[in-house]
């Protein structure tokens, strides 16, 4: 099991508004596929992307991932991060006063064994934007600077949080597209976490949060390619 | 209004920022309060004390006495005040003391402690009253009716403290350099002319302010040279006990009739010095150095209070750029522009407004101590100095007004940004840098230094500025402090290899035996307020003869050479003429420089002997001798050159390499090389001291600016901290990419300080030369460059230090959660 999530429990706030975030959330999920969280606001779906992500640590419960566990290990996150998951925003999150290359090569710097940063950006079609500042390019564009940045390091675990949630629908497939072909290139397990029902179909399994619980996780028998996707 | 709540969260929310702003206000505060508006009235109360304390015009002594009748005579025909003045010299065994005759009419004396019966302090200028002291009560001579300390006084404060008594019932006062330099107090016995006196405290007077033994001297020894006061009874004990008693009239002119009464007593009983008050530096340099140090302050503050709104305003601005997206949402709800630059505005009026209280409440605490440290040169004034209520006014509104119209002008600029933009959070037009670096290899580290130095040129010049201000300050300092000492250990050496000046009282005739004859005399600087000698020497053997190239020069009979320092005081160079004016006479002479000589530690003019004697018209029954800063001319020149004798050449002063027996009472006065070394060493050391507060302040304003500005940078760069954070950078390289940014700045700085401190220096010396009496050549050491350097970086190391941890306490969710790039 490449990533083992069991009772997990976040509670923000404390008396009246104290918030369970994660109220016994459990969830297993097998390397390289692709996996879509679904649920409405609230429900708790970016707090497991960031205790996934290891952003933030859990009040009760066990989490490994990959075999390493990370619930009650704080200081084992930074290397974690460092080393084995890659992120993706919904507004991108590009370091403006880097250009592309640079937002790229900054995580490469830092990454043990970073792929090759001209096969990254040629993957995902930003070469040619490769000497321009953010604020220079599209939503789609950043968006895709973001995935690349995201991949560099090689992760284990690609996180997108609402990824395509600031884009067109012609953009946004276009970025789903690439998430897939980083799936397929890398063999990067990746999860996405969306409100939008039609990205769903592109996942191996769809898990469904609600209340800060996993209200189900099942396997997408009708799994279709992003190009084919409606958004 | 609801959104004024925002003030007390923000204030909490940015705290360090407003503690930043508030010391720099309050360094803006005091400066101004203590030391500029301190100096300024300082000098107003000066003029006052020298007007209600009757300062003298001007002094002279005469070859016949002017008796009191015809004292009263004089003071009626040319409606002046005319008063004998006498001094007795005592060499005690670290120190000399002049004991003076307690004045009744000219150049009173004021006992600078508390007022024996009530506590009070002596004099209260804070309600512009000038308020003196007689016979230990609180005289008011605001009025006109003026009362010093007579001589009955001395001994009535005495008594009323309780200090005299049966074995010791004679009574002495010291001014209060010579008391605190010698650490004497109240009841301590002093021994002098064979007699007991017991110590009864400080005091000052008008014309010894700048307390030194000779008007030539450049530096008062505090420690080593007093006046001293006792009653008239002792005083005559101890006149006739002295070895080296002097006599000399003060003279105050009521009517514009100056050379009238100069010539009139000359004609009547023959002047043998006079000596302009002007021209006294025992009371010209007070006022001097107060209005000197008021131009000097008054620009620092100037510039301290522009470069701080600037901070300020910048800071802010860039604050409320950050808040747009705030100030968009509140426009689209409704509320108009102007209602939020209000809003915005007050900010800098809280700001202001606090760091100036507090300011205020510093200066008021410390006025009398900061003051007194920026006027060591000179004695006390025995006043309380307190600060004006206008003063305060002034110090509280500008500042708050700026910072509140610095403010309101960012806010209306972000506000000018469309309501769409400003909500979804980007900035209209250019914002990022467009410094691409494509084809450099450097690291992405530095590329991104580069861009946030570059990209926010505003940001960068300020830390250059806050860092070089420091550092200029201490470079300035530490310049002077290097020069001086240069001056002691080898400058003052360059004047030539003689090592005694003995002037004598009365010339003489012929060679002196174990030195060189000179024939000179002290002249008034035409239109200047200046004195300068001309030497008539035979050769130059004893003193430096070279150009200001170290060229050595040809001794020319016909040539006339002046000083280096004198060149570049009066501005006279080789070609020019200079004029000069005996002060006794009147007479002008002019003489055409024929070369520069180096000599930066005193002002004179050399030539022949022959040609001093010519120019100067000793003739059959005149010639003038020197008698320091003091011109002195004596008809005797034929008791000392009978009919028939071989023609002898006349000298007063002797040069020597080498100290020569000559009987004190010969001699007006004795100038050696390690006196001029021993004074510039004084202010050296004075100096020193000074230093502590000027590092204190130049380290506060390099932290402040720097650790304001890296916020700033800190703040701004908030989301790609927490992306990098998210990208698995640790706080340590996240520091050494963002925290560090301003490092490549930290030379540039250094450079800046240097040249500002150097060149600022030269440029005071060049300009104070008249002042010093001494051209010091500027000059900095490297163990000082190095020091300066280890300021700055020290400094700017203490910055980066407190805001180590702010990496660490960027929240790496949040912030993602509305970023919009």
């Amino acid at each position: 099991m490449f990533i083992d999530l069991i009772n997990a429990k976040k509670i923000y706030g404390k008396g009246e508004s104290e918030v369970r975030a994660l109220d016994g959330a459990s969830l297993q999920l097998d390397e390289g596929g692709v996996y879509v969280i679904l649920g409405p606001s609230g429900s708790g779906k970016s707090t497991l992307l960031n205790m996934l992500g290891g952003l933030d640590s859990l009040d009760e419960g066990e989490l490994s991932i990959g075999g390493v566990k990370l619930s009650g290990e704080k200081n084992k996150l930074v290397e974690y991060r460092r080393s084995d998951v890659g992120f993706v925003f919904q507004f991108y999150n590009l370091i403006p006063d880097l250009t592309v290359k640079e937002n790229i090569q900054v995580v490469a710097d830092i990454a043990e064994s970073p792929l090759d940063i001209d096969e990254v950006m040629e993957a995902v079609d930003i070469m040619k934007y490769q000497d321009h500042f953010p604020s220079e390019l599209s939503g789609g564009q950043q968006q895709r600077v973001s995935i690349a940045r995201a991949i560099i390091k090689n992760p284990k675990l690609l996180l997108c949080d609402e990824l395509t949630g600031a884009l067109d629908s012609k953009s946004a497939k276009q970025v789903l597209k690439f998430i897939e072909r980083v799936n397929q290139t890398f063999h990067t397990t990746i999860i996405i976490i969306t409100h939008n029902e039609a990205i769903a179909h592109m996942a191996d399994r769809i898990i469904r949060i609600k209340d800060g619980q996993v209200s189900s996780n099942v396997e997408n028998t009708e799994k279709v390619a992003a190009a084919e996707l409606e958004l | 209004m609801t959104l004024n709540k925002r003030y007390p969260r923000n204030i909490k929310k940015n705290l360090s920022f407003y503690i930043c702003v508030c010391l720099l206000t309050v360094l803006v505060v005091v400066l101004y309060l203590d030391f500029d508006a301190g100096t300024q009235k300082f000098g107003r109360v000066l003029d006052r004390f020298y007007d209600k304390f009757h300062v003298e015009d001007a002094q002279f002594t005469t070859v016949y006495e002017i008796d009191e009748a015809a004292i009263e005579d004089l003071e009626k025909e040319y409606n002046i005040l005319l008063e004998k003045q006498r001094y007795a010299d005592f060499e005690l065994e670290d120190y000399t003391v002049r004991v003076v005759d307690v004045s009744k009419k000219i150049n009173m004396l004021i006992p600078n402690d508390s007022n024996a019966e009530t506590g009070e302090p002596v004099t209260d200028i804070s309600g512009g009253e000038v308020t003196g002291t007689s016979s230990g009560e609180v005289t008011d001579i605001s009025g006109g009716a003026v009362t010093g300390v007579s001589d009955k006084s001395v001994s009535d404060i005495a008594d009323k403290q309780d200090i005299g008594n049966e074995e010791s019932p004679h009574i002495i006062m010291f001014n209060t350099g010579l008391m605190e330099g010698n650490d004497i107090s109240e009841s301590d016995i002093i021994e002098l002319g064979g007699k007991s006196f017991t110590f009864a405290g400080g005091f000052e007077r008008p014309d010894y302010l700048f307390p030194i033994k000779d008007t030539s001297d450049t530096y008062a020894l505090k420690n080593a040279f007093g006046i001293a006061v006792v009653s008239d009874e002792d005083f005559e004990y101890l006149s006739k006990a002295s070895e080296d008693s002097f006599e000399y009239y003060s003279i105050i002119y009521n009517s514009d009739n100056e050379a009238e009464v100069r010539k009139a007593i000359n004609r009547e009983y023959t002047m043998l010095s006079y000596l302009n008050a002007k021209t006294n530096t025992r009371i010209s340099t007070p006022l001097l150095e107060v209005e000197e140090t008021a131009n000097m302050m008054h620009m620092v503050i100037l510039v301290l209070v522009i470069f701080v709104s600037v901070i300020i305003s910048v800071v802010i601005g860039r604050r409320i750029r950050n808040d747009r997206r705030q100030i968009g949402v509140l426009i689209a709800l409704g509320y108009r522009k102007r209602e939020l630059i209000k809003h915005y505005a007050f900010y800098g009026m809280y700001s202001g407004l606090i760091g100036t209280v507090i300011g205020v409440i510093i200066s008021c605490l410390f006025s009398n101590s900061l003051i007194q440290y920026l006027f060591f040169k000179i004695e006390p004034i025995p006043i309380s100095y307190q600060v004006s209520l206008p003063n305060i006014l002034i110090a509280i509104i500008v500042p708050t007004l700026m910072y509140t119209f610095a403010v309101y002008r960012s806010a209306a600029k972000v506000m000018k940004t469309d309501v769409i933009t400003m909500i979804s959070g980007r900035s209209q037009g250019r914002e990022v840098s467009r410094l691409r670096m494509k084809r450099s290899h450097l690291k992405t580290k530095t590329k991104y230094k580069l861009r946030q130095i570059f990209g926010k040129p505003g940001r960068s010049i300020i830390v250059i500025i806050g860092m070089a201000f420091g550092g200029m300050l201490y470079a300035f300092c530490i310049t002077c402090i290097d020069s001086m000492d240069d001056y002691v250990k080898h400058t003052v050496d360059q004047i030539g290899s003689f090592e005694y000046e003995y002037f004598l009282k009365s010339p003489e005739l012929g060679e002196p035996e174990g030195g060189d004859a000179i024939y000179g005399a002290s002249f008034e600087v035409k239109g200047r307020d200046d004195m300068i000698m001309l030497l008539g020497i035979d050769s130059p053997r004893l003193i430096n003869f070279t150009d200001n190239n170290g060229n050595e020069l040809q001794y020319d009979e016909d040539h006339y050479y002046i000083t280096s320092m004198a060149s570049l005081a009066y501005g006279a160079g080789v070609g020019d003429e200079i004029s000069f004016v005996d002060p006794i006479t009147l007479e002008e002479y002019t003489v055409k420089i024929t070369d520069v000589i180096k000599n930066d530690s005193q002002a004179a003019i050399y030539c022949s002997r022959e040609n001093a004697i010519e120019l100067l018209k000793v003739n059959d029954n005149m010639f003038s001798a020197a008698n320091g800063m003091i011109g002195v001319r004596v008809s005797i020149y034929n008791l000392l050159h009978p009919a028939g004798e071989e023609e002898l050449l006349p000298y007063n002063i002797i040069m020597s390499d080498k100290e020569l027996d000559i009987d004190s009472d010969d001699l007006i006065k004795t100038i050696s090389k390690t006196s001029l070394a021993d004074q510039i060493n004084e202010v050296k050391t004075n100096m020193e001291n000074l230093m502590g507060i000027i590092n204190v302040f130049a380290i506060l304003i390099c932290v402040i600016v720097v650790y304001m500005m890296v916020n700033v940078l800190m703040t701004e760069a908030s989301s790609s901290v927490s992306m990098l954070k998210v990208l698995g950078y640790r706080n340590k390289e996240i520091n050494s990419m963002v925290l560090n940014v301003y490092h490549f700045l930290v030379p540039i700085a250094i450079v800046i300080s240097f040249v500002l401190g150097f060149f600022g220096t030269k440029a005071v010396f060049t300009a104070n030369v008249s002042v010093y009496k001494t051209y010091l050549a500027t000059l900095i050491y490297p163990i000082s460059v190095v020091k300066m350097t280890a300021l700055i970086v020290v400094s700017y190391g203490v910055s980066l230090l407190l805001l180590r941890g702010k990496a660490g306490k960027v929240d790496l969710v949040e912030s993602l959660k509305d970023n919009r790039e």
